[in-house]
């Protein structure tokens, strides 16, 4: 195995809303060929602690090292599209295009590169039919795809994925799941997920946040693991898997 | 027509109607952002705020304006604030600025010497009192918006949808959301003088929530909601000539005909039942784009 660098370490932070500690003492590292999955229960801290290494938040202590080239946009984000005021007057072309904002810098209008930039994206996640529609007018699916082109466009070095497959029909769910098989390898990929059964042949590395990280490194997903992982008490649904409650988790 | 001209030889109807132009150049721009970026709210809060300053620059005989001006800015900017630091109770702090300005305001005329005439302009607004000075300062602060808005369209957009993404691609998020506060701020002051403190909130609105039932292309909603903002404040204007009503509710109900117009067209003409989390959806073209 080649010596993989450090892109991102996260150590020892602590964070939390108001004064309640939301992430105690979370280290993680993710290295250049990571397929990390963040699991956990809801309100567990996993798009908290995206947060924080993306830079939105700031820990109370602790510390972010992030070793990319440092270029505007070098970061890929996908945030959850249910967050999205749909009645806002954007195309799906517009919303992909904002993922060249970096890349642009300011007081440029965007360019005929960014556009073509664009437009590969919208193929890669079979968007091209419906690049002129108001995204208003998409399903959950799409718009999520909307999203991810968004996150490619501008060439991130590495990409962060907030439940990407929540709630999407099968078709976009094969789209995605393909999407991320093609940048695997390429770039690190992080997926923030309560299911990992459709990440099952992608995903290396397991982190599961529950105010404090458990980290699970290896790409075998063995059942003895599935409930080592989620030790923490949280309900596992899947495919062909009984919906089953774990007992509370001793660490 | 002949009553226009007959309008047009006063000057002060000419400098009205150049302070209609100007006020729906801003509604467009600046009217755009406020609804798609919800600060609706807000705009109501620093206009109303801005009355406290207004207030006591007239007690201190100091152009009302300036105070207005300098509070609209401050409260703008501190409610921006609170929204980052203490989230959801950034509603209440807008209440409480709201209300607060207003008593402060009329306290401050009450304490003046004398009647008080101009109270009435203040908070329903007199397009015929506009003077000159007005809208000359109306003209630098609109073209000032348009450079500010066409150097950093893209920036103002994408903050406007999504803050965080645009924060991850390196666009200084803060000081846009500062910019574009001073901006509503500005207008709120500027557009005091066509329509009142009380209704400068349906300048503000009316014209891009119009827009946005007609189109839904960014661009489009700006330029549309400029055209509808003239046909309110000019065709307003001319009512209350001919039905020597006062001239800002004049606006602001043709503006809610206007309204009323658009969303008939919209349900009856169009028939559009207008957009639902149930509405139709684009997935006949999705699934033929993700087959091929």
């Amino acid at each position: 195995m080649t010596q993989q660098a450090t892109l991102v370490e996260v150590r020892d932070i602590c964070f939390g809303y108001e004064r309640k500690p939301v992430l105690e003492a979370v280290s993680l590292e993710i290295f250049s060929r990571d397929f990390l999955a963040i699991i956990g229960p809801n309100g567990g801290g996993k798009t908290t602690l995206v947060k924080i290494i993306l830079g939105l938040l700031r820990p109370w202590s602790g510390s972010v090292t992030v070793n990319l080239s440092g270029r505007r946009g070098a970061i890929g984000y996908v945030p959850q599209f249910a967050d999205f005021d749909e009645s806002f007057p954007l195309k799906v072309f517009d919303v992909v295009q904002m993922g060249r904002l970096g890349a642009r810098g300011p007081r440029r209008f965007y360019s005929q590169d960014d556009n073509r930039e664009v437009e590969k994206a919208l193929d890669r996640l079979g968007l091209g039919a419906v690049e002129g529609a108001y995204i208003g007018d998409l399903s959950g699916g799409q718009l999520q795809r909307t999203l991810i082109a968004r996150a490619l466009v501008g060439q991130p070095e590495i990409l962060f994925l907030d439940e990407p497959l929540g709630s999407i029909d099968p078709e976009s769910r094969v789209a995605v799941i393909e999407a991320l098989r093609e940048l695997h390898g390429r770039i690190p990929v992080v997926v923030i997920t309560h299911d990992i059964t459709p990440f099952a042949g992608l995903v290396e590395q397991i982190a599961c946040v529950n105010r404090e990280l458990y980290y699970h490194p290896g790409s075998e997903l063995t059942e003895e693991m599935l409930v080592q992982v989620y030790g923490c008490p949280v309900e596992l649904v899947a495919h062909g898997v009984p919906h089953r409650v774990l007992g509370e988790h001793r660490h | 027509m002949s009553t226009l001209a007959e309008l047009w030889a006063y000057d002060f109807i000419r400098q009205a109607i150049y302070a209609a132009l100007l006020a729906s150049v801003l509604c467009g721009v600046i009217g755009t952002f406020v609804v798609v970026k919800r600060l609706v709210f807000i705009s109501g809060g620093v206009s109303h705020a801005a009355f406290g300053g207004l207030g006591v620059c007239y007690y201190l005989g100091v152009e009302p304006l300036l105070g207005a001006g300098v509070v609209a800015i401050v409260s703008a900017l501190f409610v921006a604030a609170s929204g980052r630091r203490w989230g959801r109770s950034q509603d209440a702090v807008i209440g409480i600025l709201w209300s607060v300005g207003m008593a402060v305001g009329v306290v401050f005329v009450a304490l003046s010497p004398g009647y008080a005439p101009n109270l009435m302009t203040y908070l329903f607004g007199n397009i015929l009192t506009v003077s000159h000075g007005a809208v000359m300062a109306t003209f630098v602060f609109t073209v000032v918006v348009l450079g500010f808005v066409l150097m950093f369209f893209k920036e103002f957009v994408a903050v406007s949808f999504d803050e965080e993404f645009a924060r991850v691609q390196g666009v200084p998020v803060g000081v846009f959301m500062a910019i574009l506060m001073v901006m509503v701020a500005l207008a709120v002051v500027l557009l005091i003088q066509l329509v009142g403190i009380i209704l400068v909130i349906a300048l503000l609105t009316i014209p891009p929530v119009i827009s946005l039932t007609l189109t839904r292309s960014f661009v489009s909603v700006i330029l549309l909601s400029a055209l509808i903002g003239a046909v309110m404040t000019l065709g307003g204007l001319v009512l209350s000539y001919v039905f020597d009503l006062p001239s800002g509710p004049t606006m602001v109900l043709l503006g809610a005909l206007l309204m009323l117009l658009a969303y008939v067209w919209q349900r009856i003409v169009r028939g559009d039942p207008g957009r639902s989390p149930e509405g139709p959806k684009v997935d006949s073209q999705d699934a033929a784009a993700s087959t091929s």
